[in-house]
């Protein structure tokens, strides 16, 4: 039985097809401004194997062959994120928090303590005794602190997004970065250029400035000692190692593949709905019109 | 005795040359070098609207974020810093003795400052922590419709229902802003520009009225040359605002003033 998690994210989309429970094929593409599109992308993108601009795959896949694969031979699809409720064929929409968590659980079993930073939010998530949700905290307001403020001074750099977290580790010294605004991290990055300073030094600063904020946030919800960081960040060497200092040298677990967590934790919730109500009817491609 | 102010921005960098109560020269370079080489340029530049050679200046105060690495590439004996505030309170008050409120709006700051009636600032409020008051989301908008900045103003004069806005981020503001572009039907752009417009105002008159307006508001910086703007700020103000026809000069025009100073005050001594 095929299941499929879909998490449309505010930068990126991840979709998850798994096979009785055991990973088949996945894919990653840049979010676009039409969801539908994007959705059908990102379903496309996991059928042809294909992981777009983040880089190779990290998980093994099986060998069979998965490229003629359709949406109608899931047994149930289970959307997330935040285009979640614009999925036309998803059979239900389940909080991003909600698919973390159970995502996370699969990739580092026992995990406590949840670190997600995504393209436009960064949450922190406490796991409670029986793998649900305990406590929450996310950045609602702005964007600081955020994968969005390290791809716009990435951008400003001429740095590939994959490239940033190494070259910083290079750095011989951080230059102090301003933590609030998204936007002033192009003007500071930019500034910082013109006065002659090298770009493993502003983006050391960066990563610094980003460490010092989503620790402060995740340390709301408490960090126990099994903590794992999912989200683009956790692909990020730079952010990982900075984390880590700032948590006095508590090591991180991470995930295989720390992008596609929220879209397997969808997957694994449509395998339970399709075992308890059995295989759902194919849904109408057709774009829902209201979202609430 | 010709003087020289330079006013490195975040994005600009602009010189302005005096002498005496008379604006010789101007000019606003982007050119993406290091800031001591862009300062050189716009210096140079705005002499050749003089006829004066950079021996002829005098003095030359610089200013703004980037001030500090410009002083040996002007290479003028008498070269001071001032702040961007006082540059700014003291530019508009040159021009426009009247406005006891000046509104800075520039690529990524702004800034609301009251003056004495004697031009001394009394109190001032920055934008420190968030960018939605300032150009930036205009920048933003203006790459994602590819519109150029100079004609996004007009534009957004046209418009018949302006859309709102409700994101207090310029970075969840352009999420917003692209779905409205993809809507279907989609939103008509110039409602869209008004509406970016009316979200950074927004921001801006909250600043302004933690300074106050005792009588007449100032409105310069680069960013109110964009007429939309200005609409909506006079729209909180309830009546018409002052603004100079080069808005964008205004600091840099403070910064040789206080040029002028240090050179008269260097000649009595």
């Amino acid at each position: 039985m095929m299941t499929m998690g879909i998490d449309i994210g505010s930068r990126s989309s991840k979709c998850v097809i798994l096979e009785d429970g055991k990973l088949l094929t996945y894919g990653t593409i840049e979010t676009g401004p039409n969801i539908l599109k994007t959705a059908q992308a990102v379903v496309e993108a996991a059928v042809h194997r294909r992981a777009g601009k983040w880089g190779e795959y990290r998980m093994p896949l099986p060998e069979t062959k998965v490229d003629h694969l359709k949406i109608e031979d899931m047994a149930c699809i289970v959307s997330t994120g935040y285009g979640r409720a614009i999925v036309p064929f998803a059979h239900r929409n389940i909080t991003e928090i909600t698919c973390h968590c159970r995502g996370a659980q699969w990739f580092v079993p026992g995990v406590t303590t949840i670190l997600d930073v995504g393209g436009q939010d960064t949450k922190g998530i406490r796991v409670g005794p029986n793998g649900e949700v305990a406590d929450f905290v996310m950045n609602d307001k702005c964007a600081a602190g955020t994968g969005r403020f390290m791809e716009i001074v990435a951008d400003a750099l001429h740095v590939p997004l994959p490239e940033i977290g190494p070259l910083s580790l290079k750095s011989t010294k951080a230059l102090p970065f301003s933590t609030t605004c998204a936007a002033f991290g192009r003007g500071a990055a930019v500034a910082m250029l013109k006065e002659g300073e090298r770009k493993e030094d502003i983006l050391a600063g960066l990563h610094q400035a980003i460490a010092t904020r989503v620790t402060a946030l995740v340390k709301k919800v408490g960090i126990a000692d099994k903590f794992a960081i999912t989200g683009g960040i956790g692909r990020n060497v730079g952010m990982v190692s900075r984390i880590e200092q700032k948590l006095g040298g508590l090591k991180v677990t991470l995930p295989q593949e720390p992008m596609i967590v929220g879209a397997l934790g969808a997957a694994l919730f449509a395998l339970d709905r399709a075992r308890k109500h059995g295989a759902e009817q194919p849904k109408s491609m057709k774009p829902v019109i209201s979202n609430q | 005795m010709a003087v020289v102010g330079i006013d490195i921005g975040s994005q600009n960098t602009k010189a302005v040359i005096l002498e005496g109560d008379e604006i010789l020269g101007g000019a606003s370079l982007e050119t993406g070098e290091p800031a001591e080489t862009e300062a050189r340029m716009a210096v140079q530049e705005a002499l050749k609207q003089t006829g004066l050679k950079r021996e002829d200046l005098k003095a030359a105060v610089a200013t703004g974020p980037l001030s500090v690495p410009v002083t040996k590439a002007v290479n003028i004996a008498g070269l001071k810093q001032r702040s961007a505030a006082s540059c700014i309170a003291t530019g508009a008050y040159f021009r426009f003795p009247q406005a006891r409120t000046v509104l800075y709006v520039g690529a990524d700051t702004s800034m609301a400052i009251r003056l004495s009636e004697d031009g001394q600032v009394e109190d001032s409020v920055k934008n420190e922590r968030c960018a939605v008051s300032s150009g930036s989301l205009l920048d933003i908008v203006s790459r994602m419709l590819e519109i150029p900045m100079a004609e996004m103003g007009a534009m957004s004069l046209q418009a018949t229902a302006p859309q709102t806005v409700t994101s207090r981020c310029v970075v969840f503001a352009e999420g917003e802003i692209l779905s409205f572009i993809h809507k279907d039907p989609p939103v008509p752009v110039p409602d869209v520009l008004a509406g970016v417009n009316q979200c950074i105002v927004d921001g801006l008159w909250s600043m302004v009225q933690k300074v106050g307006v005792p009588s007449e508001l100032l409105l310069c910086g680069g960013v109110v040359r964009n007429a939309g703007i200005v609409k909506a700020i006079e729209a909180h103000l309830g009546k018409p605002a002052l603004v100079p026809k080069q808005p964008q000069y205004v600091r840099a025009l403070g910064a040789a003033v206080f040029a002028r100073q240090m050179e008269r005050e260097g000649g009595a001594s």
